[in-house]
């Protein structure tokens, strides 16, 4: 059995991390990269920042994120939220981030999980997917789980 | 999401039927609140991965002490 990864998710917006409840009611909960390096002290294996910022600056922040925690934390980490061409995977991982993380763009686009594992390797490509309970079934749901996916 | 920050634990039949049907890592998430969340969500859910978020930024439990749970669960686990 390989050895079971424990992953601490930051949900960032506009530079700082937040978490809510089902996704809303967010409340702040301090620096990432503060964050970050005191997961990774205590022996995380890899973190998740998941960009919810909604402002047209969201790509030089995530960016400026990811060169910090490059500077700062020794564990891989990974980069979700508005991650939607090659050229968004390649702006996070040129700026020291290991991995990335699609949501809505690979139910819009599927074909991008397959570009991106091409260009940059299948392990520094992550899907997201977020489910909901229906009906005895999940539906998958896009944009930060406000719009239902279709072709379920 | 019907679990996200809920602290009710993970969604154990979504994460198995995920890890039953695919070949790649699974990472469970949404809904961590309790040590034995993880650990469940391996052995039960199948996942290779638990991602949490309330637990450990609001302090409830450190990462150190996730793992250290996972390995007394007999689940192999890095402890540095």
């Amino acid at each position: 059995m390989a050895l079971a990864r424990v992953i601490p998710c930051l949900d960032v917006d506009d530079g700082r991390v937040v978490k809510g409840t089902n996704f809303v009611g967010l409340r702040d909960a301090g620096d990432p990269v503060e964050l970050a390096a005191r997961y990774d002290a205590e022996g995380a294996d890899e973190v998740v920042f998941l960009d919810i910022t909604a402002s047209h600056e969201r790509r030089d922040t995530i960016t400026r994120l990811a060169r910090r925690t490059a500077d700062n934390v020794f564990i891989p980490f990974v980069i979700g939220g508005g991650i939607r061409s090659v050229e968004d995977a390649q702006a996070v991982l040129d700026a020291g981030a290991d991995k990335v993380s699609v949501n809505s763009a690979a139910l819009e686009r599927p074909d991008l999980m397959g570009e991106l594992a091409e260009i940059f390797g299948s392990q520094c490509v992550v899907v997201a997917i977020d489910a909901k309970r229906s009906n005895g079934g999940w539906d998958v749901y896009t944009h930060g789980g406000r719009i239902p996916a279709e072709g379920r | 999401m019907d679990r996200d920050g809920t602290t009710q634990g993970y969604e154990l039949e979504l994460t198995r039927a995920v890890a039953d049907a695919v070949g790649v890592p699974v990472i469970a998430s949404g809904g961590a609140g309790e040590l034995r969340h993880l650990s469940e969500a391996i052995t039960d859910g199948g996942a290779d991965a638990v991602l949490c978020a309330s637990i450990f930024h609001y302090g409830t439990y450190t990462v150190r002490e996730a793992k250290e749970h996972l390995r007394e669960s007999g689940i192999p686990v890095r402890i540095p």
